[in-house]
């Protein structure tokens, strides 16, 4: 969105509607194939070979909760060893400073407590969420991308985009409606 | 989607009809058993010298470990079976006719058990693996205490046990109508199985689906006394009910990298039979293989961090034995490779689904499997140094399971590799609507 | 708002395929969808509850009085607990934990099945959960908030409970990590964070769909609050599928790692009869077993009056009493292993306390009223038509209940004999005690019964997902073959 200011009216993108998943994923591939990138589908539920046609083969979330998994599990190890082994040595039953089978239960919380907030912290930061407003939800018919109706919009940040030529082609790929987003 | 491609592969292909070749995996089954058991006399003969009169006991606890090992395997086929069946899983489609040929092997259980038997009644009973078996309980409670360094209590408590259960005969007497129930109960699976593999007969499928319940509680109970006595009991004072499970996962992760190495062994890559085993099923494998790691590993550790925990001397004895003289080693490895290793490897479906890696993983698996029947047994009783011990051990295994071996491998050769009933077909043509 | 909307001039015929064709469908092919859906109408079916087009039936206010009205049990129970202290409950040497740890174990427990459906049951690619799974998820969280409130409240001073964590506060001393009962305060707040993030990433798409059908200015404001402003898109789905399978995955062993800590509390002490090395698988047995007797619990009335029988078939109930029975075998092969292990030892601890248990102690009645309902009447459900038959199968989840209930109590009062006569003593809850369980139990009704009002019971995607693909579904072609 990186539009000049002069440009009027302001346009977000241009946006296509199907009626099934299918027609969506070959529209995707279509304008991938057609040299679009600045574009994104959008679907009831998760249709893997749009994202794949979006140039999106892997998410970040698995690399992001690893990370997060072992920065909590170290922590909680080490914490453990240095508050009743070091801080404040505590003898209890005898057992070593350095218990390690009893540090484990807590050890592995921590892991998954981590992991696990890394992961949806992640998934929001990286989606820009929440984001309560946005163009597409000027458009009537979006509010079908919730229920029955599969979406491709091409966005107007596009180096190829132009409202006539691009709308062309949408109307080539025989979508139920190719509506204009406003900014 | 790589997944697709094999799809196409695979259509048209026909549930092969040949026989499985087992040729090689019988020449190495009778070079195995030759080549171990003349190590292991060789071995035992040689440990006599410096076992400090132990030399026959060391000889019948090693053989106990290749024995109760290799018996695993018969039993571990039979519960998977019925498991496969209750849950119309892939993984006992495919694996089916191994595990077949495994509990088809079932008799020689009791007949490899002769040697572990006859031991209890050599030299009143001292040279058996296990301790009950020695005649030297019988009499007053404070001079055992004193000549076995033991607490008076312990003394009271074995000789009760004695009385009750651990005595050659009852032991006997137990093992036997526990292999017999483990018997007839593969008997009748086979038989029922048998005609619905050949026939296509859905009466005896459902039959088997009926059977696969009250056959798995059965072979819950029967095991959880039988592993109790051939194993637990070689620990005089050391009792835990964590020990059948830690068993039972033990002997599936056996039978599992045992199956899944040989089916794809004796079925090459670009056989028509790998084509039908497709990647979703190859990953339903590898997946079961993961979870049987993590449940041992899950079984093993609370089994020890209670004991650790709680500290009492007769349950802690098991872990001190087991933590010194070198066995600690053992554990660690244990921990690194019955565990971390598979776990992580595991993960990664291009492991799961590469054949070549998969058998990789399936000897690893196994290897460690041997490891802890070892480190169960063995380290019962303080040995000399230079006690030959650790290798009549492995020669022991590698011996008996030559021997059970090429058993298997006659049983595995005598039909196709996959069963072509309603299920084989399933898993044939799985996809292909799409 | 002025609209920049050109409906397409079409070039060509317009596209003809859409997914809500007035055909009729054909029958599921495993039974775990009934009715004539297709994305829209199965979407309209589970939302119009939330935004209040079904009309209320009449037994939710039924379940919701009930729910409130002992929810009073509760507020009355706490305040006059606070007031006076704890000794207004049985408690006392030896049993000093009683029902505070007997209630907590059991609803623990029971939340346990919501994170086996929604986990580790997606991690089995068994389809049947996708239909259960939300629900299951929010008896999970409420169970957890009932089970909380116990321990919380047998601490006596509940304001003080952050000396648990490790708070760097003034008086320089540390939790003791070796503690179990430590251990029992990481692993709740864990599950119950880790559940409730859960349950919420599953909800942030179902709240867009309710703030796209909102039938006024209210609903859509807080559902679309609630939704964060969700727009399906592709690049997010990627992201957001592999983070619910992640969370499957940590899950599963974190629902084992929950029960397994609890166990502990006991197990690693050395009580006879407590230090068991069966303990942790079999407490987590216990709780699936406790955990499907609730969702059976649940499941029935929602399909009764809210009609979910299109979605909560048959077949899925029957799937649950075999769940319900495979657990239950599990915990009573530990029942088994118990006596085993006691016997083989020939310690003479654990054998003389496992015959109080079971014959000369006072509280024998107990263990024989627990193997009869958790051991015997459970048995019912090896027979296929018993299954089948809702009556049935709400009367065994009500023995189920009864049964965990008595194995909680039977493990506690175990304290009451000891190795010395001297040391023997009786446990009896008060009037204090029940009213504490009975408010619990109305805190969860009232809880579930404004969850099943206001949230989408079932889950609006995963459900499309499962619909076939003539009904414009995925085939239940599921996160664990697409998550990347």
């Amino acid at each position: 969105m990186t539009s000049t200011l002069d440009e009027t009216p302001k346009v977000y993108g241009l946006l296509a509607e199907f009626g099934t998943a299918d027609e969506l994923v070959h529209a995707t591939q279509s304008a991938a194939a057609k040299g679009f990138s600045r574009m994104d589908g959008y679907s009831p539920y998760p249709v893997g070979e749009v994202a794949d046609a979006l140039g999106f083969p892997r998410s970040e979330i698995g690399a992001i909760m690893f990370i997060g998994g072992l920065c909590g599990a170290t922590f909680g190890f080490v914490m453990q060893y240095y508050l009743n082994g070091i801080d404040y040595p505590l003898n209890v039953g005898g057992k070593p400073m350095f218990s390690w089978p009893q540090f484990a239960p807590i050890t592995w919380e921590l892991l998954v407590l981590t992991a696990s907030l890394s992961g949806v912290i992640g998934l929001f930061a990286l989606c820009g969420l929440p984001q309560p407003n946005h163009p597409l939800f000027n458009v009537p018919q979006f509010a079908r991308a919730t229920r029955d109706r599969f979406f491709l919009c091409v966005e107007a940040t596009d180096p190829q985009f132009d409202l006539t030529t691009t709308r062309d082609f949408l109307d080539t790929l025989k979508p139920l409606s190719v509506a204009e987003v406003p900014e | 989607m790589a997944e697709h491609h094999d799809d196409h592969a695979a259509e048209g292909v026909a549930i092969p009809t040949d026989p499985v070749n087992t040729a090689g995996l019988k020449t190495i089954a009778l070079i195995c058993a030759a080549a171990g058991l003349i190590a292991f006399a060789a071995l035992g003969f040689l440990n006599i010298g410096s076992a400090n009169g132990y030399g026959l006991r060391d000889l019948s606890m090693t053989y106990l470990i290749g024995w109760v090992f290799w018996a695993s395997l018969p039993l571990g086929s039979l519960f998977l079976i019925l498991v496969g069946v209750m849950t119309s899983a892939s993984w006992g489609v495919v694996l089916r006719r191994c595990f077949v040929a495994s509990v088809r092997t079932l008799w020689l259980v009791p007949v490899l058990m002769v040697p572990v038997a006859a031991s209890l009644f050599v030299g009143d009973g001292t040279q058996s693996p296990y301790w009950w078996a020695d005649r030297g309980y019988e009499g007053d409670v404070a001079s055992i205490a004193a000549a076995k360094q033991m607490r008076p209590e312990g003394v009271v408590e074995n000789q009760h046990k004695i009385h009750d259960l651990l005595n050659p005969v009852r032991f006997l007497i137990v093992s036997g109508v526990g292999l017999g129930l483990m018997g007839g109960l593969a008997l009748y699976t086979l038989a029922v199985m048998r005609k619905n593999d050949e026939g296509n007969d859905t009466a005896a499928y459902q039959t088997l689906r009926k059977l696969a319940g009250p056959g798995v509680v059965l072979w819950v109970l029967t095991m959880t006394v039988l592993s109790t006595i051939w194993v637990v009991s070689v620990e005089s004072t050391w009792a835990s009910s964590m020990f059948p499970i830690v068993f039972g996962m033990n002997a599936f992760l056996t039978t599992f990298s045992f199956c899944i190495f040989v089916f794809y062994t004796v079925n090459p890559d670009k056989s028509d039979t790998l084509a039908i085993v497709k990647d979703k099923f190859r990953i339903d494998m590898g997946t079961l293989t993961l979870a049987f790691t993590m449940v041992w590993a899950y079984a093993s550790f609370s089994q020890y961090m209670l004991i650790w925990a709680g500290n009492l001397p007769e349950e802690v004895a098991y872990y001190r034995k087991r933590g010194d003289h070198g066995w600690e080693y053992l554990a660690y490895f244990l921990m690194a490779f019955h565990w971390l290793v598979p776990f992580v490897a595991l993960l990664f479906r291009e492991v799961k689904t590469n054949t070549k890696l998969m058998r990789g993983m399936c000897v690893l698996l196994f290897t460690v499997c041997v490891a802890d029947v070892i480190w169960w047994v063995l380290p019962c009783v303080p040995r000399e140094a230079g006690t030959l011990h650790v290798p009549m051990a492995v020669a022991a295994v590698v011996g008996v399971g030559g021997v059970w071996g090429y058993f298997f491998a006659r049983e595995l050769g005598s039909r196709p590799a996959l069963p072509a009933n309603a299920e084989g077909q399933f898993v044939a043509t799985w996809g292909h609507h799409h | 708002m002025a609209t920049v909307i050109k409906p397409t001039t079409p070039g060509g015929p317009p596209a003809a395929k859409t997914y809500s064709a007035p055909t009729q469908f054909a029958p599921h092919p495993e039974g775990l969808i009934a009715g004539n859906h297709d994305l829209a109408t199965l979407g309209d079916k589970i939302a119009d509850v939330s935004i209040q087009v079904t009309p209320t039936p009449r037994a939710w206010w039924m379940f919701f009085l009930l729910g409130f009205t002992l929810l009073q049990g509760l507020v009355v129970g706490v305040g006059y607990l606070l007031y006076m202290g704890t000794g207004v409950w049985g408690i006392n040497q030896p049993v000093a934990w009683g029902l505070a740890i007997v209630n907590f174990v059991w609803w623990i427990g029971i939340g346990h099945a919501g994170t086996l459906i929604s986990a580790i049951l997606l991690l089995m690619h068994q389809k049947w959960r996708t239909s259960l799974n939300r629900f299951a998820e929010a008896m999970t969280i409420f169970a957890v908030m009932c089970a909380g409130m116990f321990p919380l409240l047998h601490m006596g001073r509940p304001w003080l409970f952050y000396w648990l964590y490790p708070v760097p506060v003034n008086f320089g001393a540390w939790p003791q990590f070796r503690s179990p009962l430590c251990w029992d305060v990481f692993a709740v707040t864990t599950y119950f964070t880790v559940s409730l993030v859960f349950w919420y990433i599953g909800l942030v798409p179902d709240f867009a769909v309710l703030r796209d059908v909102a039938r006024n200015r209210l609903q859509r404001t807080v559902y679309g609050m609630l939704s964060m402003g969700w727009r399906g898109s592709a690049i997010h789905w990627r992201r957001y599928e592999k983070l619910y399978l992640l969370l499957a995955g940590l899950g599963t062993p974190l629902v084992f790692s929950v029960h397994t800590i609890v166990s502990f509390d006991f197990a690693v002490s050395i009580v006879p009869l407590w230090h068991a090395t069966i303990f942790p698988p079999f407490f987590v047995a216990g709780a699936i077993f406790a955990g499907f007797a609730m969702v059976i619990w649940l499941a029935v009335p929602l399909r009764q009056f809210y009609g979910m029988k299109d979605f909560i078939t048959n077949k899925h109930m029957d799937l649950c009493a075999k769940v319900m029975l495979g657990t239950g075998l599990l915990v009573n092969y530990g029942y088994f292993c118990e006596l085993w292990m006691s016997w083989y030892s020939h310690s003479i601890y654990e054998w003389d306390t496992t015959l109080q248990r079971i014959w000369y102690g006072p509280y024998a009645w107990a263990y024989w009223m627990l193997i009869l309902t958790n051991g015997v009447i459970p048995q019912l459900l090896w027979v296929d038509k018993l299954r089948k038959n809702m009556v049935v199968l709400f009367f065994v989840a009500l023995s189920v209940h009864i049964g965990m209930w008595f194995e909680r109590y039977v493990i506690v009062i175990t304290l009451s004999r000891d190795h010395l006569p001297s040391s023997w003593g009786r446990y009896a809850p008060t009037e204090w005690d029940y009213m504490l369980f009975a408010g619990t139990i109305g805190l969860f009704i009232t809880l579930f019964s404004l969850f099943v009002r206001f949230v989408p019971m079932l889950s609006i995607t995963e459900m499309r997902e499962l619909l076939p693909t003539a009904q414009g579904g995925r085939d239940g072609h599921a996160v664990m073959e697409n998550a990347k």
